[in-house]
């Protein structure tokens, strides 16, 4: 049987492949894996990207942790993202409160890359603001919707919701954003 | 429901990855269901304020930390380094019939031994009790065959009203008992132990105790309770016995006519 180069292999081969102790394989999935993962806390944790980047960190290691229970009846990124959604869920645990999140946000070693722009600044700052003022779950789906390999069906099947909810929740966190941030806009003008 | 409909299909509006064509086609059938224009797109421009923000890129230390965390896990499988979630697990696979069995088997003789337990501390329990319980029967035999030899009356009436408490006097009992109302010198002793006697009448032993009495007494008082109990009891034993008082000519006037009026049941 010729050997099955890499680009053949889907992401559930890949999988079974790092299950099966071809752990090298993890490496393929980890490339193509880690911006969406990171994108996801990132948003999740407004901006934190030291934490983004262990909770990236912590996902692998459980992903290592537990191959064996990967049996590819499922497609790997539903159980790459249900776990990446347990350990955002233990994350916020530890934080315990969405204000830790804000407060972590306004420090000092949160957002780093560069945004030239204040108007830009200010709108970013605002944004992260009106996120933080957001529960958690609310905040989850709106990020969830932003990555791109996110279809609805992944979304619903990570959070065992069903799409038709997915797309609900989806519309009703948009609105609660709008008007956060809506609101925030006003009385930041209201203070020029 | 239609809500939920208008919901979805903002959702799909901002979400969705749709050509233009079913962009305009959404767009219409929110205005149609009383949106306006301006309302859909500022939901649109939220929407958008979070793609203004692109996602920085992670740092080197993300990757080192992975590779590195993969290095080791290769190195661990190469040297066989037991996967302590994997041991775990294949261990309860394998064990897991095992240990169904094993767990049915322990809760049976977790079963049986508790049910042995409980029965044995009940019978140990019962035991001890009829062993104490038949300790304190004999020290109080005792006891009140060596009241019943005291010079005391009092002491010996006592002793006859311990016996007639008593459930089931041994043998020895009842004829100490039988002694006493044979022969005991104080009539209020014999009159008592007589008493504390019919208590006990369905015993052979007793019964022909007090036919044998008969011959034993004195006290007019005891001749004529005895002749009402023997009758009572209808002791045709005594009949021989009757006969042979009603030959005395020194028996009681009162005893006499008791004693015929007995025999005439008896016969």
């Amino acid at each position: 049987m010729p050997a099955l180069k890499n680009r053949d292999l889907s992401d559930n081969e890949l999988m079974i492949l790092v299950a099966a102790g071809d752990t090298d394989k993890l490496g393929i999935l980890y490339e193509k894996y880690k911006m969406p993962l990171f994108t996801y806390f990132f948003r999740l944790t407004l901006g934190d990207k030291h934490a983004s980047e262990d909770l990236v960190h912590t996902v692998f290691y459980r992903v290592i942790k537990y191959r064996k229970t990967f049996t590819g009846t499922g497609d790997f990124i539903n159980w790459v993202f249900r776990i990446a959604h347990n350990t955002g869920i233990d994350h916020n645990r530890r934080l315990k409160h969405a204000d830790s999140y804000r407060n972590e946000v306004m420090g000092v070693d949160t957002v780093v890359y560069e945004v030239p722009d204040i108007e830009k600044n200010e709108r970013r700052e605002l944004l992260y603001k009106a996120l933080g003022e957001m529960k958690a779950e609310d905040r989850e789906i709106l990020t969830m919707g932003k990555i791109d390999c996110l279809k609805y069906t992944e979304i619903a099947n990570i959070l065992k919701i069903s799409e038709s909810n997915v797309k609900i929740r989806m519309f009703r966190a948009l609105k609660k954003l709008k008007d956060i941030y809506n609101n925030l806009e006003k009385d930041s003008y209201g203070k020029v | 429901m239609e809500k939920y409909d208008f919901d979805e299909r903002l959702s799909q509006l901002i979400y969705g990855d749709l050509s233009p064509d079913e962009k305009s086609r959404i767009i219409a059938g929110l205005k149609v269901d009383g949106m306006t224009e301006e309302e859909i797109m500022s939901y649109v421009s939220v929407a958008g304020i979070l793609d203004e923000y692109p996602v920085p890129d992670p740092s080197e230390r993300m990757d080192r930390r992975f590779y590195a965390m993969l290095g080791e896990e290769k190195k661990k499988i190469l040297l066989g380094s037991p996967d302590r979630y994997e041991s775990k697990r294949s261990f309860f696979l394998s064990a897991w019939p095992l240990m169904k069995i094993a767990a049915g088997i322990a809760l049976f003789i977790l079963g049986f031994a508790t049910a042995s337990w409980i029965n044995r501390t009940s019978q140990r329990n019962q035991n001890q009790m009829a062993q104490l319980s038949g300790e304190v029967k004999q020290l109080k035999e005792t006891l009140v065959m060596s009241m019943m030899q005291q010079s005391s009356p009092v002491e010996r009436i006592k002793a006859v009203n311990m016996i007639s408490n008593m459930d089931d006097p041994e043998s020895r009992v009842i004829s100490s008992l039988l002694n006493v109302l044979n022969h005991d010198n104080n009539d209020n002793v014999r009159l008592l132990a007589l008493e504390a006697l019919i208590r006990y009448s369905g015993i052979k032993q007793v019964r022909d105790g007090l036919v044998t009495s008969l011959s034993h007494q004195t006290s007019p008082l005891i001749q004529m309770r005895l002749t009402d109990v023997l009758v009572a009891l209808h002791e045709t034993k005594a009949l021989p016995e009757f006969r042979k008082m009603l030959n005395d000519e020194s028996l009681n006037y009162s005893v006499r006519g008791k004693i015929n009026k007995a025999v005439v049941i008896l016969l």
